[in-house]
């Protein structure tokens, strides 16, 4: 059979967009436009081959016609938007780019302004405008929207999968703060709609309009949160009071539905509309630390309740839809990494936590396996730096027993046949969140590693062709090779090997991911030294020390720090020479990056410890390198820098070199990069100890 | 057609006490273990214990109307809903009748063979409906095809699977299955009788139509199960499980005409 995308219209279709080409009597085009809305809804290929000959410009000019006409044209504008809102959900990016160059989401605007004398026509340019904002997901994931099981949010949860920006790092190899503005001749439709002068005062007004309207409108303005920046701009229009007063009023309504028993059916508008001003609220305050305060600080003027009581109120059982209980915990997670709240805050260490792992634990509540997935990963995003929570999240065995069966049996998470892609990103996102968990507690790490065929699974998983299940394997051995005793029994050659490999890997996030494995795994007492340093990992390390990502070089430089600790002179040499002694004289005298320069000034602690202080220095010249360390010490560098510089002096001038005068490596200081993900440092994890 | 409705309640009630009952009586079983086969076979009630604690289950004459003019209202039976409503004493006030008469229309559209009238009503009802769900408008788009075969119109079917239909099968593998079965039956001379005759049946077109009904009241933010069919669904997955413990009980044999095993 021929590809559709290279389909033209039939003989059919051709006649009947002649037709609508044609200037006919109002109920003549009508019938005309209803025919193409009913060939191009549900057909990809009727789209494509629709816009090859024009018809979206056609459509948008009728729409421009028919919304200037005073008479009432409002059933022929409904289906003209109707058809127009079927072409932008297509996933062809020149049919949506197309109807943006024509301006077609201005249009809706005007007409919106305009004409709010119709509900309908002004709910399906709602629909028509949101369509624009949804993300486009495959016709795979659009295909396996369950719409037989009431516990599931249908369309709205899947469209509503969050944007590529607001994802936890773990599911995005490198996650952008901003969004990636597309080419200047194309905008994206959030940038056209912030350019349309009081467009947010339009949907403001529009909100009292009906509850459809406002599941649109609160589902448009969740896709506005895409940056700070924009985030500031929906608080400037006070979208929180309203946002609140809607939250409150549907929490009101569903109550008093519930209480009335005489009722013959239960409509879940308010839940949804419920589920999804959480959602905005969440987008709203994610990643931005004055807009959470705001948040976390806003009362209610008619309640007198404040926000976190009513999110908090909310999370006392598990709703139906289950996102009401999803985005509720989200809510109290982002407060939480945005440090308003302490992550041993009741709503965050108990009610959000054990939420969340219900959710991703038990397939009886949550039947969405892409909400087990979203699930994942807010665990992963909360735990990772929330050291404390790690034990909470572990009490029982309920969700340690629930990771492995995903990573050991993922298509028996529901009861169902679940797509293969899906199965890699469940296996990814919980291989990761047992490395976030594996990261701190001893205890935990022990329990992790023991468990039967995980190493041998992390090890089959990093050989699968799946970046992110590659990744989230690292991650795991990262989380692991902070313990002392797991170097010393878990890490076997295998993995070195696979160390070795990723660390020559063409993908930055692997080799930055590896990196950080390799810094701890170098160390004197781990059994994969001696395999690492014969497999050349000096040379590597030596020259990724001049790579442009400034998170490779400092893992580079760390990584050699821990190979030199309690080093041969051998090795010594062998670093000084592989950096070359006027090159480290060079990076005292001119690097201003802290965090390097810390390494670097512990590299040569290490270099100098007792017994090869004098074989070393003859290299260095004593004289020279004390007037430039005291150079250093002269300007105004934080206390961490000063502090290894005064050690170093102390330690070069003394004549006792007793192992007393030398601080441990490890007590430096928390601003050398020890977290597990590139983007997050992480204060409140210790540092591997190796006093 | 109340005494046909009660039973079922009376039934997921039973169960209810039964799932109680085995749990009080068996304090050795666990209630989270699965049977093992030394378990011994613990019996929970006689027959007649369990039909006293069902009498003892007091159920109001106006939670089993609601549950009926729920069950209509959800399967799009207007006229019956309103007759019973009207019978009952009971108010539709809350019940919007208008999107109830288009579901009918749709279903009834279906379960005809009228397919593209089908889509026609859908499209003006949820026009989002078909966009975001591939596989309603696969399954829909399918029926046509089988209508276009059952009336012997092979060139059209031919026509009608290569135009609207191959974009499917270009996507996803079980739609490809599910298309390659339809196409088969034009293989052959009597396609009912053939292994893909279920195709040609008209239960086929009632699945079709009840896929159909649920999409669109969730669409519309409703429930998409009458809460007698959940009622339903629970009384089997409780007994199931009651089976799983090897209990010996008063199984509900005939959920619809409410008959007990006798015990």
């Amino acid at each position: 059979m021929p590809s559709y995308d290279d389909d033209v219209p039939t003989q059919e279709e051709e006649n009947l967009l002649k037709q609508l080409r044609e200037n006919q009597e109002e109920q003549q085009r009508f019938r005309v436009i209803t025919e193409v809305k009913n060939l191009v809804i549900g057909s990809k290929r009727c789209k494509t081959a629709f816009y090859r000959v024009g018809t979206i410009e056609i459509l948008c000019n009728l729409l421009q016609e028919f919304s200037s006409i005073d008479t009432n044209s409002n059933d022929l504008l409904i289906e003209i938007i109707d058809c127009i809102s079927s072409f932008a959900k297509s996933s062809n990016k020149k049919i949506v780019d197309r109807l943006m160059e024509l301006g077609c989401i201005q249009q809706l605007f005007r007409l919106l302004s305009s004409r709010t004398d119709s509900i309908q026509l002004c709910e399906s340019s709602l629909r028509c405008l949101r369509s624009f904002f949804l993300p486009k997901l495959s016709s795979t994931m659009f295909s396996k929207v369950d719409y037989t099981n009431p516990f599931l949010t249908p369309i709205s949860f899947v469209l509503l999968c969050d944007q590529h920006t607001q994802k936890p790092p773990s599911l995005t190899t490198q996650t952008p703060k901003l969004v990636q503005l597309p080419s200047f001749e194309h905008y994206s439709p959030i940038e056209i709609l912030f350019e349309i002068p009081q467009s947010l005062d339009v949907l403001l007004h529009l909100i009292s309009v009906s509850k459809c309207a406002q599941l649109s409108i609160v589902e448009i303005l969740c896709c506005l949160c895409v940056n700070n920046e924009r985030q500031k701009q929906l608080v400037d229009k006070d979208f929180i009071p309203v946002i609140f007063r809607l939250l409150l009023q549907n929490i009101s309504e569903k109550q008093q539905q519930q209480q009335n028993s005489k009722l013959c059916s239960i409509n879940l508008t308010n839940e949804y509309i419920i589920g999804v001003c959480l959602k905005f609220l969440c987008s709203l305050c994610h990643e931005n630390a004055s807009i959470a305060q705001q948040l976390h600080d806003t009362i209610s003027s008619e309640t007198n309740q404040t926000l976190c009581e009513v999110v908090s109120s909310l999370l006392s059982k598990i709703h139906r839809p289950v996102v009401i209980s999803y985005y509720a915990s989200k809510f109290f997670v982002n407060l939480c990494k945005t440090k308003v709240l302490d992550a041993d805050h009741p709503s965050v260490a108990i009610e959000s936590l054990s939420t969340l792992i219900h959710l991703c634990t038990k397939s009886i509540l949550n039947k969405c396996v892409y909400l087990h997935i979203e699930c994942l990963d807010t665990l992963i995003y909360l735990l990772n730096g929330n050291s404390i929570l790690h034990k909470n999240a572990t009490y029982t065995e309920q969700l340690l027993n629930k990771l492995f069966t995903y990573i050991f049996t993922p298509s028996k998470v529901l009861d169902e046949q679940i797509d293969e892609l899906l199965l890699v990103q469940i296996r990814s996102s919980a291989l990761t969140l047992l490395a976030v968990l594996s990261s701190y507690d001893e205890e935990i790490k022990k329990r992790i590693a023991d468990e039967e065929n995980l190493i041998v699974t992390a090890i089959e998983c990093y050989r699968m062709p799946h970046v992110s299940l590659q990744l989230a394997a690292l991650r795991l051995f990262h989380g692991l090779s902070r313990s002392v005793h797991q170097l010393r029994t878990t890490f076997n050659d295998t993995i070195c090997d696979i160390l070795l490999d990723a660390i020559k890997s063409s993908d930055l996030d692997i080799v930055k991911i590896s990196s950080c494995v390799i810094s701890n795994i170098v160390l004197e007492f781990s059994t994969c030294r001696t395999r690492l340093l014969n497999g050349g990992i000096l040379s590597i390390l030596l020259a990724l020390l001049t790579h442009t990502d400034h998170d490779l070089c400092i893992n580079s430089i760390w990584a050699l720090r821990n190979l030199s600790y309690l080093s041969t002179l051998k090795i010594k040499q062998d670093i000084i020479n592989g950096i070359t002694v006027d090159r480290i004289y060079s990076l005292l005298e001119r690097c201003t990056d802290e965090q390097f320069l810390i390494c670097l000034l512990s590299l040569l602690r290490n270099f100098f410890d007792e017994k090869d202080t004098n074989a070393l220095l003859i290299l260095f010249n004593e004289e020279k390198l004390l007037s430039t360390l005291q150079r250093l010490r002269e300007k105004t560098h934080p206390e961490e820098i000063q502090r290894e510089l005064i050690t170093l002096i102390d330690h070069l001038n003394s004549n006792n070199n007793s192992s007393e005068q030398r601080l441990s490596s490890d007590s430096v200081g928390s601003s050398c990069r020890t977290s597990l993900f590139a983007d997050y440092t992480c204060d409140e994890m210790d540092q591997l100890d190796c006093s | 057609m109340h005494a046909h409705f009660a039973q079922p309640i009376q039934a997921a009630a039973a169960a209810a006490v039964a799932a109680a009952m085995a749990v009080s009586n068996t304090s050795s079983t666990s209630s989270t273990s699965e049977a093992h086969v030394s378990t011994p076979v613990h019996h929970t009630a006689t027959k007649a214990e369990w039909m006293e604690a069902i009498e003892q289950q007091r159920l109001e004459r106006s939670t089993l109307n609601r549950l009926i003019i729920n069950y209509l209202v959800t399967e799009g039976f207007k006229e019956a809903a309103e007759k019973f409503a009207e019978e009952a004493g009971i108010s539709l006030n809350n019940v919007d009748l208008t999107s109830l008469d288009e579901r009918l229309r749709i279903r009834e559209a279906i379960e005809s063979g009228r397919i593209q009238d089908a889509i026609n009503l859908i499209n003006t009802k949820a026009p989002e409906l078909l966009d975001q769900n591939r596989q309603l408008a696969f399954h829909l788009k399918q029926q046509h095809l089988i209508e276009l075969i059952r009336s012997n119109l092979i060139d059209d079917a031919l026509t009608y699977a290569q135009i609207h239909l191959a974009e499917f099968a270009e996507e996803e593998i079980k739609m490809r299955q599910e298309l390659e079965k339809t196409m088969a039956l034009l293989v052959f001379d009597k396609p009912l009788e053939s292994p893909y005759g279920y195709l040609m049946q008209i239960s086929h077109r009632q699945q079709v139509a009840n896929e159909i009904n649920s999409a669109l009241l969730i669409y519309q933010n409703d429930e998409s199960e009458s809460d007698l069919s959940m009622l339903v669904r629970m009384a089997t997955y409780m007994q199931d499980k009651l089976d799983q413990k090897q209990l010996r009980y008063p199984k509900l044999i005939d959920i619809a005409g409410g008959k007990l095993e006798d015990s």
